[in-house]
């Protein structure tokens, strides 16, 4: 069995609190919500924070509320909406009848993730900042000092808590590039960016909220936007009504597994069933989720064939997959086109 | 869901043959201490690897100085501090036919994971503080990763060591090869009709045992070295680490508790030699287990192979001459080399009656994981190929696969010479079927998986989801030939209930739970009678332990005779309470009954026996064969592939054993359903992968795909149940047979829904949508 290092742990009792110590920290601490994806982290001594920061004990931390949805890009629908707070656990997400069939990608997402054991550990704001993946970061310390580590893992003794890059190496997957390729596999945050959703961060010093889309950078390092003494709080999608959304996950088993490729996919139709309003976000083929701009062509279609062809032609266009998860990355990328025309065909064929 | 078959028809047995509920059930499900880990001993200190970060490298110099510095730190051990004895860690019996090409710990590493130094320490975190201060001085050797140039001149040589015996051609990586033959298959194929040739590959697998290989070492109170371990060998590894530690035998008692699964992982001398010698080293107890990532790695897997078949066949479907050609990787040692490559020449050409065979095979050395024995033995490897080869060789002849196979395929009162070719390491013995549930088999499997209804026939048709049925028949043996052998030992307790003691090693199979169900019918007891212990070196007969399928057949057959033993000796002081003569009791109901109903309980014969006539009632006895009945198998899948993802999911499995007696009919079914899991992670999913440099990609639950339970097919399990003559009651075996039809029948499905053949495992969804794409 890996063990975890040794490091302190501090159950925090408010938000207020926990930025309090996650700002005293500074670079040594690190937060702790169901701890399914830090833990293991931990004990392949990838991340080691010596200030564990635990947030499950924050009430205000969870449970679904109504309302609070305006905010980013929702156009003229602010009234309504719905707010998840960051700890409330993927399971509890996957059976809140608020999310449902309305927002029914976001329960597809969060329903696919891993097991049903991690989904009662795991949280919403910890799937939402899941660290990045690759073949030569998740693996054992013994097995990356062999390797002579890599950048987003540089060494034991880097105290690198969150992933700044010290004593870098190069990354395995493009020995040439000058950054790092790990993959952003976290399944709800697609299905979230096509549903519109904002999140709000807290510090001490106050609270911002952005677009979750906004959240996310194209690095595999530094793959979050969030400030060193930021916490997400909350999560808050915009009032559903018109929209159909689902999630279509790839992968080797129906269990258990990071996804291989997300596709998310939100339709509003407009009275009269022509498409008013279309996203598609992809998951697991880049270093953060990645929109398909192509999805606006939609708009005004009847969502035939012929309209969704050319979008999922730009999604496969749009997607990098690297050699550092598993299968041949050809047919990776081939698998986009047909997620992307699956997902937005079902959305046609279901009847709301 | 299973489907499970009918009850066995009913007979007048009272233990043997009925669905009981395993011995050591109820300690498994309430968590008792059972495991090798579920002691606590003080002072315990825990024993860590230093493993090889290269494939193949020499210590030019190992520095310890640091390790040994630090408090804590009870044992440091290099090849420098421990004897050079070469050896082979396979669990064979003795003298093994694996070559002798391993060592406790060398100077040369020859995979990553290999062993470079090991130490002892109080806790686990100052242990793996002291690897770190551990300084090599490495010299870098090149790898040698690709089978398939493993014998190319110039080619680094992995064991350039002098000393090491057994091995056909060290200088090029040749660890051992085989050839031999029946008849003359060139003459064979001017004779045939039709003549294929086809490549298949197949990959590393991994035994993904619950328990990981773990073992405590201790010295007792008279100073020998107890060895408890999750081993399926307990008498091989006390021979093994005896030679290997220069002790005496006399001084080692190894003790097997309750096994987490092994699968053929554990027979294997894996972690005990290093345990015990960190423990003579430091006069302490010390406790050495991998944790699963280095199970993956630094444990066994399954050989690798490359089979090339070439059959000929007549108009008419007999099959006239069959040629294999086996490459084969058994890693950086050879232990298993032969004998289940071995396997898979003679285990799997004999179950077609051809003239004209032939079976060429070379196992090589690479500097990767080491491969060993792995449920199955060589013959999922050779299955594959040959049922793919023959549904092809059907096809291509406008046959049904059944007709064809049935038509071919031994029958009862054959004489298999080739297994007299191919013995473990040596000539064996020829094989004569005496029992042969195989038609039924495939009658009743077919009638199960819809075959008539279902099959698509190879062809393409339009539609995202094609469905296709397909099916393999395989065989395995009952223990080895003239090799296996076992003893057993039961005595009388004045309650009327035996002390069953026996060498045998329940893995998980089951078999403690078949072993007393064997006691107790022929003692006329009921189960809860039956006290069975298995397994510890000093109080238990030996036995050569679990593997080839021999428990229930060898072990068994012990048990049976020393049964009847304790049975005659029980009626001969039961004769004096009753006044009848002994020949004409009869046991049963744990009473001992006279021919006009007059009876009296076993437990008024045993304290009559104990405190009357002062005799223990007790008896042992040694059993072995000099034949390997085979069980027979048929396989059918049925699958859907996706032709938008390449994906193929399996959708029904069907599997339909001739399993001779099935002592116990729901254990029996449980081994069959287990055997199609790991089959059709063989068949879809499993594969550990090495990168450029030798190292693991996917050494973890992760990445390593098992089926889970999610991913499991429709299961229908049907025993054919045949009167084997060399068996206990009739029984033959079932732990492996499953697991070889798994990939060939989904391969055949999959050629049925789609008409593309896929010869390389796993068989991957991006392979067969290139496949379905270049058909386009
Ligand atoms: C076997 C296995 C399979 C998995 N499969 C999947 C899968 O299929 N799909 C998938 O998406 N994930 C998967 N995961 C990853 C993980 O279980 C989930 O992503 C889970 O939702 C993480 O949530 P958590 O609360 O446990 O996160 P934690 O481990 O507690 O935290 C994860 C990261 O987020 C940070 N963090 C947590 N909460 C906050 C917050 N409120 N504000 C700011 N930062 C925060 C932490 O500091 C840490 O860096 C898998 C994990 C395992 C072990």
């Amino acid at each position: 069995m890996m063990r975890a290092p040794d490091f302190r742990y501090y159950a925090a009792r408010s938000v207020r609190d926990a930025a309090a110590a996650l700002e005293d920290g500074g670079n040594a601490a690190m937060l702790l919500a169901g701890g399914t994806d830090l833990v293991p982290n931990m004990k392949r001594r990838t991340q080691t924070p010596a200030l564990v920061i635990g947030l499950r004990g924050i009430g205000e931390l969870r449970g679904v509320r109504a309302g609070g949805g305006g905010g980013g890009g929702g156009g003229g629908r602010r009234a309504g909406g719905l707010t998840l707070g960051a700890c409330t656990t993927l399971a509890e997400v996957a059976a809140a009848p608020a999310v449902g069939r309305r927002y029914r990608a976001l329960a597809l997402a969060a329903g696919q993730v891993a097991t049903p054991q991690l989904r009662n550990m795991g949280t919403l704001g910890g799937n939402l900042c899941l660290d990045t993946r690759c073949t030569y970061y998740d693996q054992s310390e013994e097995w990356r000092r062999a390797i002579n580590w890599c950048m987003k893992a540089p060494g034991s003794n880097g105290g690198h808590a969150c992933g700044t890059p010290d004593g870098a190496s190069l990354c395995w997957v493009a020995t040439s590039s000058p950054r790092c390729w790990a993959v952003s596999s976290t399944d709800t945050a697609p299905a979230l960016i096509a549903l519109g959703a904002t999140v709000t961060l807290a510090r001490v010093a106050g609270r911002r909220r952005l677009p979750l889309e906004k959240l996310y950078r194209d690095d595999g390092m530094a793959y979050l936007t969030r400030e060193p003494g930021e916490i997400l709080t909350a999560v808050h999608l915009p009032a559903a009504a018109g929209w159909r959304s689902t999630y279509w996950k790839l992968r080797r088993r129906g269990s258990f597994d990071f996804p291989v490729l997300g596709v998310a996919a939100a339709v509003r139709f407009a009275t009269g069933g022509a498409v008013a309003d279309a996203r598609v976000v992809l998951g697991a083929v880049a270093s953060r989720p990645l929109v398909v701009p192509e999805a606006a062509t939609l708009a005004g279609s009847r969502l035939t064939d012929e309209a969704i062809e050319p979008v999922a032609e730009a999604a496969a266009a749009l997607a990098t997959p690297l050699d550092n998860t598993d299968f041949a990355l050809a047919w990776r990328k081939k698998m986009v086109r047909h997620y992307v025309a699956g997902a937005l065909r079902e959305l046609r064929d279901t009847p709301s | 869901m299973s489907g499970a078959s009918p009850p066995s028809p009913p007979s007048r047995r009272a233990v043997v043959g009925r669905r009981v509920r395993k011995v050591d059930g109820f300690k498994l499900v309430t968590g008792r201490t059972a495991f090798t880990d579920d002691i606590a001993l003080p002072g315990l200190l825990v024993g860590r690897i230093l493993a090889s970060p290269h494939a193949h490298a020499r210590i030019r110099d190992i520095d310890t100085r640091r390790a040994k510095a630090l408090p804590g730190v009870h044992a440091v051990l290099t090849w420098k501090d421990v004897p050079r004895v070469p050896h082979t860690t396979a669990g064979q019996a003795w003298p093994e036919p694996s070559p002798y090409d391993t060592y406790l710990l060398d100077s040369k590493v020859r995979f990553v994971g290999d062993r470079v130094a090991a130490v002892a320490a109080e806790t686990r975190a100052v242990a793996e503080e002291a690897l770190r201060l551990i300084e090599v001085d490495w010299e870098v050797l090149p790898p040698v990763l690709d089978m398939e140039h493993a014998m190319d001149p110039g080619t680094a040589v992995i064991h350039d060591e002098p000393d090491a015996t057994g091995i056909r051609d060290a200088a090029r990586n040749l660890a051992g090869d085989i050839h031999t033959h029946i008849g003359d298959v060139e003459a064979g194929f001017r004779e045939s009709d039709l003549i294929l040739e086809r490549e298949y590959r197949t990959p590393r697998q991994q035994h993904a045992m619950l328990e990981p290989h773990i073992v405590i070492c201790w010295l007792d109170a008279d100073n020998r070295l107890v060895i408890r371990t999750s081993t399926q060998i307990p008498f091989h590894v006390r021979r093994q680490v005896a030679m290997i530690l220069r002790i005496p035998v006399s001084r080692i008692r190894v003790i097997k508790p309750r096994i987490g699964g092994g699968f053929g992982g554990k027979q294997e001398m894996v972690l005990e030699d290093l345990c015990a010698a960190l423990t003579l080293a430091s006069g302490r107890p010390v406790k050495l287990e991998y944790s699963r990532h280095e199970e993956f790695f630094m444990a066994r897997t399954r050989h690798p192979q490359i089979l090339r078949l070439r059959m000929g066949v007549k108009r008419d479907g007999t099959i006239v001459a069959h040629h294999m050609r086996v490459l084969a990787a058994t890693g950086a040692y050879g232990s298993h080399c032969t004998t289940v490559q071995g396997n898979t020449g003679s285990k799997v050409l004999p179950l077609y009656r051809a003239p004209h065979l032939r079976f060429d095979c070379d196992v090589v050395y690479l500097t990767t994981p080491q491969a060993g024995a792995f449920r199955g033995y060589g013959c999922p490897q050779g299955y594959f190929a040959q049922e793919s080869l023959v549904d092809e060789i059907a096809h291509e002849l406008g046959m049904d696969p059944i007709a064809f196979r049935l038509k071919n395929a031994i029958r009862q009162g054959d004489v298999d010479e080739l297994s007299a070719q191919l013995g473990e390491g040596k000539k064996g013995l020829p094989r004569t079927i005496r029992s042969c549930g195989l038609p039924e088999c495939l009658e009743k499997g077919a009638a199960a998986i819809g075959w008539k209804e279902q099959r698509n026939g190879g062809v393409r048709r339009p539609g995202r989801l094609l469905r296709g049925v397909g099916v393999a028949t395989t065989m395995q043996g009952s223990g080895i030939a003239g090799v296996d052998f076992a003893g057993a030992f039961l005595k009388a307790n004045e309650d009327g209930s035996f002390n069953l003691q026996v060498g045998a090693t329940d893995l998980g199979t089951g078999s403690d739970t078949v072993l007393a169900q064997i006691a107790a019918e022929t003692l006329g007891v009921s189960l809860d009678k039956i006290l069975i212990y298995s397994s510890d070196t000093d109080f238990t007969p030996f036995d050569v332990g679990a593997y080839a399928s021999s428990t229930t057949i060898i072990s068994g057959g012990a048990v049976k005779k020393a049964a009847e033993k304790v049975r005659d000796d029980m009626c001969c002081f039961a004769a004096q309470l009753l006044d009848a003569p002994p020949e004409d009791l009869v046991c049963r109901d744990n009473r001992v009954f006279a021919p006009g109903g007059k009876s009296v309980s076993m437990a008024e014969v045993a304290v009559h026996a104990l405190y009357k006539e002062k005799t223990q009632v007790m008896e042992g006895a040694s059993h072995f064969n000099t034949d390997s009945p085979p069980p027979f198998c048929a396989t059918f899948a049925e699958v859907e592939v996706d032709t938008e993802t390449g994906r193929v999911r399996p959708v029904h499995l069907v599997t339909a054993v001739d399993l001779g007696v099935a002592i116990n009919p729901m254990q029996a079914e449980g081994q069959a359903e287990g055997a199609v899991a790991q089959g059709l992670g063989y068949a879809l999913a499993e594969e550990l992968v090495l990168d450029g440099r030798g190292r693991p990609a996917n050494a973890n639950f992760c990445d390593y795909k098992i089926f889970t339970a999610k991913d499991m097919p429709k299961l229908t399990t049907i025993l054919v149940e045949t009167e084997e003559p060399l068996g206990p009651f009739g029984a033959k075996s079932i732990a492996e047979v499953g697991i070889n039809g798994v990939a060939p029948a989904v391969a055949n499905a999959a050629f049925d829904a789609t008409g593309l053949r896929f010869r390389r495992l796993p068989i991957r969804p991006d392979a067969v949508l290139a496949a379905l794409g270049g058909r386009r």
